[in-house]
């Protein structure tokens, strides 16, 4: 008896209804039933936030894993990556998947963002959005720079010191910001506590505060239609749920299967032991994301017209062209074709900048 | 306002009740939801300044005293025949001694004076290299020969004392 009754219950519907009382799910699933992704010859692009999206869960995972066997002192941090890579079952495959993601989740962040930037996705209403992203891309930027010190090798070690230079050579409160994010004097316990802290605990807070932002403005503005999009007479749409999402998974495997086979053929490498002691080691160069960054200060002179200092003037030009990136909604507001034109030949002139000097960094 | 729809005779009475209270009550209501808003706001800030103070002072780094040393006894001279070179931690600075070729030694502060990095010395060209951003210094005297430093490397003492080399401080603390 109690077991018919058991299947006449419909347990789904049971759970269902127990959910819709007390969340709005009946309007979320009409929501997102209608929500909808314009079909036309950019599309591809739409995909480049899932991949983003695919690459914050498994550093998130990947990253939870790492800090199970993971000793952050100044001491004993190397040999714990040590043991990670050489003693612990798989443990190379987590810390060359975490070190690899994070790389590839900067440079989807980039693509992602100049395919907005060129369907002009920046303009009114979707200012926000755009500022969102921008400060994703510096928080990942920051994880890069954080996690890179973390497994305390010889490179790790001199890029950090490179790194909290170059911020400390900043006119006015360069020091003493310098001597804040490195924890004292030198590179030592106090930084190497602070940039994990920063790196396992703010960070991830402040991205998820973020992602949720960017992704809220997202559902509320809808997807960006380019602008030759909007004067069509017939517009073809996909329905977000099921077409897009089918999609955006088969997208996540086949990206996921790619990354493991990056992983597998070219495990991430962990140079020899930091000696505080030592010289910066020849060919030192931080990652790609920051090369363009060092290359401007590299290229600058000691002293130019005689009184400013060449790392300001490298600092003052990479301020300047970073921040055209966030001034451009406001210049670019699509009512005047001549801007709208500038910005795109800017969006081009600068990439191509970082390319060309990223390439030169690598030489 | 509202009573707008009603007939002409209450309308005026009661415009008139509106005028002189009403209004009054709707100004003075956002003048107190102004003072309020302001309170807490002052309130906040207070509090938020109070709290920033000891939490910038548990959050700032302790100060580490220097190791500051007047002497360090490098090695014997036979450990660095001419055209080597050590890097080594003179206290607390990285330190850099080189055997020139022609025989003199000289010893300086590694520190490259462009971004911090700690300088080498390259035997084969014999020059001081920073390997961050390309900078440039003559091994005898640490001035500047290339790249983007301000200014040269400060010099440390050498000299040998009873078959080993001695590394102080130069006193001046001069830079090249």
């Amino acid at each position: 008896m109690a077991f018919e009754t058991f299947k006449k219950l419909n347990l789904l519907k049971f759970g269902y209804d127990w959910l819709n009382q007390r969340v709005p799910l009946e309007a979320a699933i009409k929501f997102a039933g209608k929500k909808e992704v314009p079909v036309h010859q950019h599309s591809l692009w739409y995909y480049m936030g899932g991949i983003c999206m695919l690459f914050v869960v498994l550093q998130l995972v990947t990253g939870l894993l790492l800090m199970v066997h993971y000793v952050p002192t100044f001491e004993d941090a190397y040999q714990s990556v040590m043991n990670i890579n050489n003693k612990i079952p798989f443990g190379w495959l987590i810390r060359s998947m975490h070190s690899w993601g994070a790389n590839l989740f900067i440079a989807v962040l980039v693509i992602h963002m100049f395919s907005t930037y060129f369907m002009k996705a920046y303009r009114s209403p979707r200012e926000l959005t755009w500022f969102s992203g921008l400060g994703l891309i510096g928080l990942a930027m920051v994880f890069g720079f954080t996690g890179y010190l973390l497994p305390m090798d010889e490179i790790a070690f001199f890029a950090t010191k490179v790194g909290v230079d170059v911020a400390g050579s900043a006119p006015f409160v360069g020091e003493l910001v310098a001597y804040f994010v490195r924890g004292g004097e030198e590179i030592g316990q106090g930084t190497m506590s602070r940039f994990f802290l920063i790196h396992v605990c703010a960070l991830p807070a402040a991205l998820l505060g973020a992602l949720g932002l960017h992704l809220l403005l997202i559902q509320i503005h809808g997807i960006s239609e380019p602008e030759y999009f909007k004067k069509l007479s017939i517009k073809k749409y996909e329905k977000f749920f099921p077409d897009f999402i089918l999609n955006d998974m088969f997208i996540w495997v086949a990206v996921t299967l790619l990354f493991l086979g990056i992983v597998c053929i070219n495990p991430w490498p962990l140079g020899p032991t930091a000696d505080p002691a030592a010289a910066a080691p020849i060919g030192i160069r931080p990652e790609w994301y920051f090369l363009s960054q060092f290359q401007v200060l590299k290229m600058m002179p000691a002293k130019f017209l005689g009184f400013i200092e060449g790392e300001h003037l490298g600092m003052a030009i990479i301020g300047a062209a970073a921040s055209t990136m966030a001034l451009v909604p406001f210049l670019d507001t699509g009512k005047n074709p001549t801007v709208s034109k500038l910005a795109t030949v800017w969006g081009v002139v600068f990439l191509i900048a970082l390319a060309v000097l990223t390439y030169l960094g690598l030489q | 306002m509202m009573m707008m729809t009603t007939t002409t005779e209450t309308e005026q009475t009661v415009t008139a009740c509106e005028h002189d209270y009403s209004t009054e009550t709707a100004s003075d209501t956002l003048s107190r939801r102004l003072f309020m808003g302001g309170i807490i706001g002052l309130f906040g800030t207070v509090a938020a300044a109070v709290a920033a103070g000891p939490l910038l002072s548990y959050l700032w780094p302790p100060k580490s005293a220097a190791v500051k040393i007047d002497k360090l006894v490098l090695g014997k001279v036979s450990e660095f025949p001419a055209g080597s070179s050590k890097n080594f931690k003179f206290g607390s600075i990285p330190a850099l001694f080189i055997h020139s070729p022609d025989g003199s030694m000289h010893a300086f502060n590694a520190t490259c004076s462009h971004l911090g990095c700690t300088v080498q010395y390259q035997q084969a060209k014999n020059n001081i290299y920073c390997a961050c951003h390309g900078g440039t210094y003559d091994p005898v005297s640490g001035s500047v020969v290339a790249g983007p430093p301000p200014e040269g490397l400060h010099k440390l003492l050498a000299s040998v004392e009873a078959g080993e080399i001695v590394i102080r401080p130069e006193k001046s603390g001069a830079k090249a």
